[in-house]
């Protein structure tokens, strides 16, 4: 397989081959994330685009990202989200569509049959949108702390930190929605 | 007691480490702690479930395709617009940074020790010495000139932009090395930096049209990314390093500004600072350092824009 360095090298030159491989291999989680954010399939998918027309225009200067151009991808999502929320107050953050989460509930623990995933989303919703940005790149996107901290603009011991303190008010606002 | 705490909090990050690795089986990650079982299973469990419910995604409704093709077609337009394009180069400067201007004979001495950098076969070693040198000690001035040498060479507007904020964020790390040797950071700390401020600014008003955004958006992040840096050493710091601490964080916070109220108008940023008129941005304070308290102006102009660099920064 193509190295993603390789590839970018190319795309700086419009090549349009590279450009079509780096999005095939990469849209699909950028699409994925941004859906955990927007928690619209619609939007996320538009801004899947933008994430790409951004690094299109990235890369004819210089290379932006420091240790990893997935991690560096992730960042421009994450931006790109904040300015989507900045421009619209109107417009909440709002996790996974409650039909979805639903329907999809199959984990088999007891912590899941206290917690209805209606009642998780709910308790996401009223997390700090710090807090909400950890758990989706730690536990949606699986990205490592150190990726984390990368996409964030934090350290690694913050992002340690905050999504301990994430898993604890999620918990707690959990519980709280049971009383 | 406060060890007790880390402990604990590392066990639960290690765990969570664990979690991931173990494809969120809870069971298998809490054999590797047995006598931590108990404090640690509401964490890790109340993780998977997360994880469990993030991994729904629903398909995208047009499969990504539209987004591919408008891709595809952006960069075809953008590749017919480069072959064209021919921008005017921003105006060099023999001295890069007007604070850092020194008299005849420190010139002198400052460019005869980057010839000598260049030159003598010890300059290597010298280099690397002078690289992790800090105000006051005595291969200091070396490593400047190094770096003025440098950037004045530099032509590409995105390249000296790149280089600024790379020479700012060895500022930061050298107040950090000052903290750690006790020594006082220099009262001048936060003017250098905003000089370095004012180049970032001024060479992204010259980048192409294609690169700005993504640039200003990389200059945002390294604003952030040295704030949060500068309030990490306020907890130990000394009372005139707290202040000259915060100092600098106001000139990164001007830095964020300019470049977020950047990102929404480009237009008016070029002009801005194409023109040396950095106040046609329109924001409240114009110079951080011309402020001698508070910063209750900029951050009521902060919260009515909706901009709060605190939560983008620390996040909870």
């Amino acid at each position: 397989m193509t190295t993603d360095y390789a590839l970018l090298e190319r795309a700086r030159s419009y090549d349009e081959q590279a450009i079509a491989e780096l999005y095939d291999r990469y849209a699909p989680k950028i699409y994925a994330y941004l859906y955990r954010r927007v928690s619209n399939v619609q939007l996320a998918e538009d801004l899947t685009a933008d994430v790409f027309v951004r690094v299109l225009q990235a890369i004819q200067s210089e290379q932006f990202w420091h240790t990893s151009f997935n991690a560096w991808l992730y960042r421009i999502a994450h931006n790109l989200v904040v300015d989507y929320y900045r421009r619209r107050p109107e417009a909440t953050h709002l996790p996974l569509d409650e039909q979805l989460v639903a329907d999809s509930q199959t984990v088999d623990s007891e912590l899941a049959e206290k917690f209805s995933f209606q009642r998780l989303r709910s308790a996401i919703g009223r997390l700090t949108a710090g807090q909400q940005e950890v758990l989706a790149l730690r536990f949606g996107e699986r990205l490592s702390t150190r990726e984390t901290a990368e996409v964030m603009g934090k350290t690694v011991g913050a992002v340690e930190g905050l999504q301990h303190r994430a898993l604890v008010a999620l918990r707690k606002a959990a519980e709280d929605d049971e009383l | 007691m406060k060890d007790n705490q880390q402990m604990k909090d590392a066990i639960t990050t290690k765990s969570l480490a664990i979690l991931a690795a173990c494809d969120y089986d809870v069971e298998a990650t809490l054999r590797h702690y047995p006598e931590q079982a108990a404090a640690l299973r509401p964490t890790l469990e109340m993780a998977a479930l997360t994880a469990t419910y993030y991994a729904e995604v629903p398909d995208p409704p047009g499969g990504l395709a539209a987004g591919r093709a408008w891709v595809l077609e952006t960069a075809a337009r953008q590749r017919a617009m480069g072959r064209g394009e021919r921008r005017e180069s921003p105006p060099r400067r023999l001295w890069p940074f007007p604070a850092l201007r020194l008299n005849w004979a420190g010139k002198l001495v400052g460019a005869v020790m980057a010839l000598l950098l260049i030159l003598v076969p010890v300059g290597g070693q010298v280099a690397r010495a002078s690289a992790r040198s800090v105000p006051g000690h005595m291969l200091y001035p070396l490593k400047r000139a190094a770096e003025n040498l440098y950037y004045a060479n530099v032509q590409k507007p995105e390249a000296r932009v790149t280089l600024a904020l790379s020479f700012s964020a060895e500022r930061v790390a050298e107040i950090e090395r000052l903290m750690l040797e006790e020594r006082a950071i220099p009262a001048g700390t936060a003017g250098e930096i905003h000089e370095l401020t004012h180049a970032v600014l001024q060479s992204a008003a010259w980048v192409s049209e294609a690169a700005l955004l993504s640039l200003l958006e990389y200059v945002v992040w390294e604003a952030q990314v040295n704030v949060q840096a500068l309030e990490a050493l306020k907890e130990t710091a000394s009372r005139q390093d707290y202040d000259r601490l915060r100092q600098v964080q106001q000139v990164y916070l001007y830095q964020y500004l300019m470049a977020r109220v950047a990102l929404d108008h480009p237009d008016k940023f070029r002009e801005a600072y194409q023109t040396g008129r950095p106040e046609l941005m329109a924001i409240p304070m114009n110079d951080p350092l011309q402020r001698r308290s508070g910063s209750d102006v900029w951050n009521e102009w902060l919260e009515q824009e909706g901009v709060s660099i605190l939560e983008d920064t620390f996040g909870d």
